[in-house]
């Protein structure tokens, strides 16, 4: 067995439940879940060779899940307003309505931009540094900090002033 | 709402994520009650002569998830099948199916690598499942969500929910093939398997076993409440008692001697899913017990006025330094007998009066080894550190507003901050492996 199989089967070991968390923690359901880190370790899986910095290996795989999370959540929003789209509506609009009006954490997550989606997620729901987001997402840390209070901004912009606990 | 408001929101949605994960198992038993299709794919790689040459650089567990899904169907002849679906650019087989309570896998030869099912549309969903769950659907079009696949080699398993009915015909509807580097090519195979769902045996357990750890003087309790033995898996259903602070880490299960090997994932917070194991007997069961970790509340308020200020902790000199970074206050908070300690780390908090000044459970945190070499403690820190050659830990807790606007806050008090030690947190390895139970004869025979 080569050393990066080795490390990978050992990492995903020691971390599965730091990897399921991330996973729940983006799709809060627990079926969705295993699906995203299946796909999550199959790639990893199949990119293992490609790996050229072992001592990143977690966060390189953290990464992967929280990709493949959002991937699963991008199809369902397309999927969502290409139904609406068929129904005649316009999806985004309709969407962001219903999601809104709902006033739920986890739908005006959703509304996010992918990078706000990522940098609230990791830093409040998730508990990361923002030295931790900085390796994770390969942004400046300046940005790092920048973009996340901006995403703050724009995710109590969705909530709303009547948002209810 | 303001941003602090909001964060306080999503430090309580933390906090209900942690609750829902720790409860999940819980839940999950009542949605695998539901009739959900939910699919997940499998890779299966398939240990033909060729794949053989390679399998040196193959990870334990895809070898053992590929041989294991493997021998399920080898085990189970009737199973197999032969359906040959072609188009100008697609030859593929369906050479399997195997259904039980619990599961449904569906084999298929791609005949071709980097390839797998995109869509699958079970047609009669209606006849075999009921009321879908909507949720469980990528697009509302009532096409079943494949995982995706990394698709090593050709063959692959398709896991869906186990079907309600027990015996039937399932017709399958395969509406794209996705090639690994992510193109889509929509096709129109349209198939049809007749299933009976094979037998399994359910062995109640219904014992209880004290696990001890000893650096904590704590027991608490494994209940293992029974066995499923199916043709698809075998699942272990337990319950580890939840005390509040202690978080223990099972290891390998063995049955008769035998270490059961677990799925990947399909378990839970209440089971473990293993490969399939049929045995005659069970002569002993017995499960390790790998490590726990403990987090110990011992609350410990060090208020100060003037900085650096060093005090003493349990025998051992603390500092706490302060400084301006990028604008914002920056407490810098160094055990300097960690060498000497026996916990792995410190929650700490800085309140100015009763409100928190810093980001909530969140600090940097490094090591100075003997050798002065430093030590960063984030996830990325893939290798473990060598505890022994740890000197000193240093935290770096930073404040939640920008120093210029921290001061304007009527809650600051230049005079009234404290450090606040909440937490200790130990880990422990451990190898023990404890006997749950012993001598249940001819319980098996026949069962499959």
């Amino acid at each position: 067995m080569d050393q990066n199989s080795k490390l990978l089967m050992k990492t995903i070991d020691k971390n599965k439940k730091l990897f399921y968390k991330i996973a729940y923690t983006y799709m809060r359901n627990h079926d969705d879940a295993e699906d995203v880190l299946h796909s999550a370790y199959e790639k990893a899986y199949s990119m293992h060779n490609q790996i050229n910095n072992l001592s990143k290996i977690k966060s390189w795989l953290a990464t992967i899940v929280k990709n493949e999370a959002n991937q699963v959540i991008r199809r369902r929003t397309l999927s969502k307003e290409k139904l609406s789209q068929m129904q005649g509506h316009n999806a985004i609009d309709d969407q962001t309505d219903r999601l809104v009006s709902q006033l739920d954490l986890k739908s005006a997550l959703a509304l996010l931009s992918e990078q706000d989606r990522d940098l609230i997620t990791l830093k409040y729901l998730l508990g990361y540094k923002q030295r931790e987001i900085s390796k994770l997402l390969d942004l400046p840390l300046g940005t790092v900090k920048s973009k996340t209070s901006r995403a703050l901004d724009t995710l109590r912009e969705i909530l709303g002033g009547d948002f209810n606990e | 709402m303001n941003n602090q408001e909001l964060e306080k929101i999503l430090y309580k949605e933390k906090k209900e994520i942690e609750r829902e994960i720790r409860a999940h198992g819980y839940n999950y038993k009542k949605v695998n009650k539901k009739v959900l299709a939910l699919m997940i794919t499998f890779i299966v790689v398939l240990s033909s002569l060729a794949f053989a040459s390679v399998q040196l650089g193959i990870i334990t567990w895809f070898v053992e998830q590929s041989h294991g899904y493997l021998d399920i169907l080898d085990r189970y002849p009737a199973s197999k099948q032969s359906i040959l679906l072609k188009d100008d650019n697609f030859d593929i087989e369906v050479f399997g199916l195997v259904a039980d309570e619990e599961n449904t896998y569906l084999y298929v030869d791609m005949k071709a690598p980097n390839l797998f099912l995109d869509k699958v549309e079970i047609i009669n969903s209606d006849d075999l499942y009921g009321d879908i769950d909507g949720s469980h659907f990528d697009d509302g079009s009532y096409h079943y969500r494949s995982g995706m696949s990394s698709v090593l080699e050709n063959k692959q398993v398709y896991k869906f929910k186990a079907f309600e009915a027990n015996a039937g015909e399932v017709i399958f509807k395969i509406h794209n093939i996705k090639a690994h580097e992510g193109e889509t090519y929509p096709v129109d195979f349209e198939f049809k398997i007749n299933f009976e769902k094979l037998r399994s045996k359910t062995v109640e357990i219904d014992k209880n076993q004290e696990i001890h750890l000893p650096e904590i003087d704590e027991s608490l309790a494994l209940h293992v409440d029974k066995i499923k033995f199916l043709p698809t898996a075998t699942y272990v259903y337990f319950e580890l008692e939840d005390i509040e602070g202690i978080d223990v880490r099972l290891g390998d299960l063995y049955i008769n001697k035998e270490k059961l090997s677990p799925f990947l994932l399909g378990s839970s917070n209440d089971y473990m899913a293993f490969y399939p194991m049929p045995p005659q007997s069970i002569s002993s069961l017995k499960w390790e017990i790998k490590s726990y970790s403990y987090r110990k509340y011992d609350l410990e308020m060090v208020p100060f006025e003037n900085l650096p200020l060093t005090f003493d902790y349990e025998g051992h000199p603390i500092t706490i330094e302060s400084s301006i970074e990028d604008g914002y206050l920056t407490y810098t908070i160094t055990d300097l007998g960690y060498k000497d300690r026996d916990y792995n780390n410190l929650d700490l908090d800085i309140y100015s009066g009763d409100v928190r000044i810093v980001h909530v459970g969140e600090w940097d945190s490094y090591e100075v080894n003997e050798n002065d070499s430093r030590r960063l403690n984030d996830f990325g820190d893939f290798m473990m550190a060598d505890f022994e050659k740890i000197r000193t830990k240093t935290y770096q807790l930073k404040s939640y507003e920008s120093f210029e606007d921290l001061k304007k806050q009527p809650y600051y008090n230049e005079d009234d901050i404290e450090l606040r030690i909440r937490h200790k947190n130990y880990n422990y390895n451990i190898k023990e492996t404890i006997t749950i139970y012993r001598n249940i004869k001819n319980w098996f025979k026949n069962i499959f």
